[in-house]
C-alpha cells in the first residue's frame, strides 16, 4: 500500500468526531447575536422577502447553541395534545423528512405517549413527495387516512405532485405542514394551504391551540366524507411550543354521511326482490365495511355483480360466485352502486363538485374537457342512469340490507337460492373460460429475452396465490397482466392507477401501502417501472429502514417507454426517421442497476435477470423475503410492454 | 384473387405509388438483406418499441398475429413508403412512416431480413408449470 493511498484512509470513528467538533466550534463563535429578520426593500419600493441571516443558516446547518434553560420550559407542550387527537383518530402513521417548522410535533410523536413513537409512528420519508404518497398508498388500501408532514411552503411544493395524484384518487389523508414565521422568511406564508387549495377538499390555519384540536378532527372527518380526499392542516409553530395548560383533547364526532332515505331504501330493497335477474354494479366505495355490505346486500337478493376491482381498491371480490356475468345478462333490475349504468344509480359526489369552492385561482384543474370521469384518468367514464341519488352507497347499503330482511318472503328466499346457484355455475365457468384464453395469449413470448412482462406476472401468482397480498403499483404501462390471470378478492387487492396518471407515484404509495400490510400480516407487490422509480428511489431507504414487507419487481425496460413510443410516432408522421427518438425518451448509457441501488438504500436484492428461466426463483426468494418482514428487489429487465 | 398490399391501402392509391416504390425496389434486388445489421437497425430506429425485441410481445406483436405486412420483403417495405406518402399527418395507426430519406432501401431491406427470422416460439400452455397452477386455481372454489 502506497503512502499516498493511506493518506486517503477514512478516518476513525474519534477522528471523525473531534474534526466535527471542532468545525462546529468555530460555527458557533461566527454565530451572530439573534436579529429578527428584516424584509427588505426592492429598489422598485416592494417589500422582497429577505436572505437567511447567518444566524439562521447556522442554525439549519445544526451549529447553532441552544438557549441555557434552567429547567423544563413546558410542562405540557400543546404538541402533546395534537399527538393525543392523532392517537384518538387511530392514525398509525405520520410520514415526513424533518423541517424546523415542525419540530415540536415531531418531538411530542417520537417521545409523547407510553409507548412513544406508536400510533402514531413516526415513519422517515427522503422527500416529501413520498410521504404523500405513502399516504396515498395507505389511504388506498386502508380506506382511511394516515398522515404526512410537511415543512412551511417547501414542504408544500415539495407534496404538491403526490397531493395531485391523491386528490384525483379521491383518497383520504392528511397532511399537517409546520409554519414558523420567524424563521427563514421564504419558507413560511401568509396563506400555506393556497399554494394546494386547488387540488386538497379542505384546510385549516387555526391561530390557537384548541382550534388546532378541533382542525385535525375535522381534517380527518372531511378526508373520510365523501367526496374523500386529501385534506391539510397548517399548525403555527407557536401552538406546537406553548403550554396547554389544562386543555384536553376534545372527542371525535364520526361525520355523518348522508345515504338513500328510508322510503327511498325501501323502494330499492322492493325492487331488487322484485326483479327475476336483479344486477348490482359495484364500483368503488369507501372502506372495507361498504364492500362487506355490497356482499351482503348481493348474497340477500341473489343478484349478479360486476367489479370495479380490477380497477382499483374497495370493490366486489372477483371471485365471489355472484361476481360476473351470471346465468343470464337480461338483467331487469340493476342496482348501481358508486357506478352504472343503471335503473338506479347511488353516486356520492366526486372531487370534482368542490372546483366551485376549492379553485379560487382558476387554474381549472381536471375541468378542461366536460368528459373528465370521476375517479382520476383512466377511471371508468361516466355512466348513465334511469334514476340517480346523489348520496353515498356505502352509507345508503345498511339501510336498503335492513329493508331487505324485512320484505324478502320465504318463496323469494328459495328462489334467490335456487338463481345464485344458477349464477355461480355460470360465473365459474365464465371465468374459468376467461383464463383459458389468457394463458393461451400470454404464452407468447413466454420464452423471450428480455423477459415478458406478463411472464412476471404469471410466474408470481403461484407463489402468492394462497397469501394475503397487495398489488399496489400501477399497472397499466407494464401490460396489466394482473387483471385477467391473478384473482382481485380483497379490498385492497389492486390499488389502482395514479391518479392523475403522473410518473413518481409508484414506489412510495407501495411505501405506504406496505405500512398498511405491516402490522396486518400481508405484503406488498410492486412491479416497479424504471422510469418511475427514478422520481424519489429514496423511498427504498424508508422501506429497509422501517422494515416493510414490499416485493419491488423491476419492470425495466430502460426507457421512459410511452414516450419514446409517442417521439417514435411524431418523428415518423415528420417523415424523419425514428432513429433519434431514443434521445430524452431512454435511461442508456449507461443503464441503471437497480440492485445497486436498492444495495446501496440498505435493501437486499438481486438482478438484473434478463434470462427468464431465471425469473422463477428469483421471486421464490423475494417471496420468502417480504414474508419474514423485509423488503426485497429484484431488477428484471424486460421487454418493452 | 386480392394481393397482401391491397388490404393496406384504399383502391387506386397503389397503383400509382407503388410503381415508384418499386422502381426503387428493384434497384435494391442485387443483395439480399442483411439480418445482422437489420437487427441494429430494428434497435436503432426502435422497431422494437412496439413489436418487442422478437416479435413476440408489444403492442404489436408480429409473429404470432401472422402479420401481413411481414409477408414479404415487397410487401413490407410498400407498406412502411406507402404510409408516408399517402398518410403522413393522420395515419390510419401508430405506425411511424419511413420515406426513403429516413430509412434507406438497403436498410428497410436489412430490417425485413432480421423480422424475418421471428418465428413463434412459445412452449404450449400444458408444458408451463405456471400456467398450470393458475388454471388449477382458476377452477378452485372462492374463499373468503
Amino acid at each position: 500500500m502506497t503512502k499516498e493511498t493511506d493518506q486517503r484512509l477514512p478516518l476513525d470513528r474519534r477522528g471523525f468526531l473531534k474534526g466535527a467538533a471542532t468545525g462546529a466550534a468555530a460555527m458557533v463563535v461566527s454565530v451572530p447575536s439573534a436579529d429578527a429578520q428584516a424584509p427588505s426593500r426592492a429598489p422598485n419600493g416592494t417589500v422582497a422577502a429577505a436572505a437567511p441571516t447567518a444566524e439562521q443558516l447556522a442554525r439549519d446547518a445544526g451549529n447553532v447553541r441552544p438557549p441555557a434553560v434552567a429547567g423544563r420550559a413546558v410542562k405540557r407542550p400543546g404538541s402533546d395534545l395534537m399527538t393525543q387527537v392523532l392517537k384518538d383518530l387511530g392514525v398509525e402513521y405520520v410520514a415526513g423528512n424533518p423541517g424546523s417548522s415542525f419540530e415540536g410535533l415531531q418531538e411530542s410523536i417520537v417521545n409523547y405517549g407510553d409507548p412513544p413513537n406508536a400510533m402514531p409512528e413516526f415513519i422517515t420519508a427522503l422527500h416529501e413527495e413520498t410521504s404523500v404518497d405513502m399516504a396515498n398508498g395507505y389511504g388506498k388500501a386502508e380506506g382511511r387516512p394516515m398522515c404526512a408532514i410537511l415543512h412551511g411552503t417547501i414542504g408544500i411544493q415539495h407534496a404538491s405532485m403526490a397531493t395531485y395524484q391523491a386528490f384525483y384518487s379521491g383518497t383520504p389523508l392528511v397532511m399537517l405542514a409546520g409554519r414558523d414565521d420567524g424563521f427563514i422568511q421564504a419558507h413560511t406564508a401568509n396563506d400555506m394551504a393556497a399554494l394546494v387549495r386547488s387540488y386538497t377538499k379542505w384546510d385549516a390555519q387555526p391561530t390557537t391551540l384548541s382550534g388546532c384540536l378541533d382542525a385535525l378532527q375535522e381534517a380527518y372527518r372531511q378526508a373520510i366524507t365523501p367526496p374523500t380526499g386529501p385534506t391539510l392542516v397548517v399548525i403555527d409553530m407557536e401552538l406546537q411550543k406553548e403550554e396547554a395548560g389544562d386543555l384536553v383533547a376534545p372527542a371525535y364526532r364520526p361525520p355523518a354521511i348522508a345515504g338513500v332515505d328510508a322510503t327511498t331504501a325501501r323502494e330499492i330493497a322492493q325492487a331488487l326482490l322484485d326483479a327475476e335477474n336483479p344486477r348490482i354494479a359495484v364500483g368503488r366505495l369507501r372502506t372495507p365495511e361498504g364492500v362487506r355490505r355490497a356482499v351482503e346486500l348481493a348474497e340477500l337478493v341473489g343478484a349478479s355483480t360486476s367489479t370495479a376491482a380490477l380497477q382499483g381498491p374497495m370493490s366486489f371480490p372477483q371471485r365471489h360466485p355472484l361476481c360476473g356475468p351470471g346465468a343470464s345478462t337480461a338483467y331487469d333490475f340493476t342496482l348501481g352502486l358508486e357506478t352504472g349504468p343503471a335503473d338506479i344509480g347511488i353516486v356520492g359526489p366526486g372531487v370534482d363538485t368542490l372546483s366551485g369552492t376549492r379553485d379560487a385561482m382558476q387554474v381549472g384543474f381536471g375541468g378542461l374537457r366536460g368528459n373528465a370521469p370521476a375517479g382520476g384518468i383512466g377511471a371508468p367514464a361516466a355512466a348513465t342512469f334511469t334514476t340517480r341519488f346523489d348520496v353515498d352507497a356505502e352509507a345508503s347499503l345498511p339501510l336498503i340490507v335492513d329493508e331487505v330482511q324485512r320484505l324478502v318472503t320465504r318463496a323469494e328466499r328459495r328462489t334467490i337460492e335456487e338463481r345464485s346457484a344458477r349464477h355461480a355455475a355460470a360465473n365459474r365457468e365464465a371465468y374459468v373460460a376467461s383464463v383459458r384464453q389468457a394463458v393461451e395469449d400470454k404464452r407468447i413470448g413466454w420464452d423471450a429475452s428480455p423477459v415478458s412482462t406478463a411472464r412476471i406476472y404469471a410466474e408470481l401468482w403461484p407463489l402468492i396465490i394462497n397469501e394475503d397480498w397487495c398489488l399496489a403499483s400501477p399497472s397499466n404501462f407494464s401490460g396489466g397482466h394482473h387483471r385477467e390471470l391473478w384473482e382481485h378478492n380483497r379490498p385492497y387487492s389492486y390499488l389502482g392507477g395514479q391518479g392523475a396518471a403522473g410518473m413518481g407515484y409508484g414506489a412510495g404509495a407501495c411505501g405506504g401501502a406496505a405500512l398498511a400490510a405491516k402490522r396486518r400480516g400481508r405484503f406488498v407487490v410492486n412491479v416497479q417501472t424504471d422510469g418511475d422509480m427514478n422520481y424519489t428511489p429514496g423511498v427504498l431507504w424508508t422501506a429497509a429502514h422501517h422494515r416493510l414487507p414490499m416485493l419491488t419487481i423491476m419492470h425495466n425496460n430502460r426507457a421512459w417507454h410511452q414516450e419514446l413510443m409517442f417521439l417514435e410516432f411524431m418523428a415518423g408522421i415528420r417523415g424523419r426517421g425514428t432513429d433519434r427518438a431514443h434521445i430524452g425518451t431512454t435511461l442508456r448509457d449507461p443503464f441503471i442497476d437497480y440492485k445497486k441501488m436498492a444495495e446501496a438504500y440498505g435493501m437486499a436484492g438481486e438482478g438484473p435477470i434478463s434470462d427468464p428461466r431465471e425469473l422463477r426463483a428469483a421471486l421464490e426468494r423475494g417471496v420468502a423475503t417480504v414474508k419474514r418482514g423485509e423488503p426485497y428487489m429484484i431488477d428484471v429487465i424486460t421487454q418493452p410492454r | 384473387m386480392k394481393g397482401l398490399r391491397s388490404l393496406l391501402v384504399p383502391p387506386g392509391v397503389l397503383a400509382g405509388a407503388a410503381s415508384l416504390v418499386l422502381v426503387s425496389l428493384v434497384a435494391a434486388q442485387d443483395r439480399a438483406g442483411d439480418a445482422v445489421r437489420g437487427e441494429q437497425l430494428y434497435y436503432d430506429h426502435g422497431c422494437y418499441g412496439c413489436h418487442g425485441y422478437n416479435g413476440e410481445t408489444g403492442a404489436r406483436d408480429l409473429v404470432a398475429t401472422g402479420s401481413p405486412i411481414i409477408a414479404d420483403e415487397e410487401t413490407f417495405i410498400t407498406f412502411l413508403r406507402l404510409r408516408a406518402d399517402q398518410a403522413p399527418l393522420l395515419p390510419s395507426t401508430r405506425m411511424p412512416n419511413y420515406p426513403e430519406s429516413a430509412l434507406s432501401d438497403v436498410g428497410a431491406r436489412d430490417i425485413f431480413a432480421f423480422v424475418a427470422t421471428f418465428e413463434l416460439d412459445a412452449p404450449d400452455v400444458e408444458d408451463i408449470p405456471a400456467f398450470r397452477a393458475i388454471l388449477d386455481s382458476a377452477s378452485r372454489a372462492y374463499e373468503p
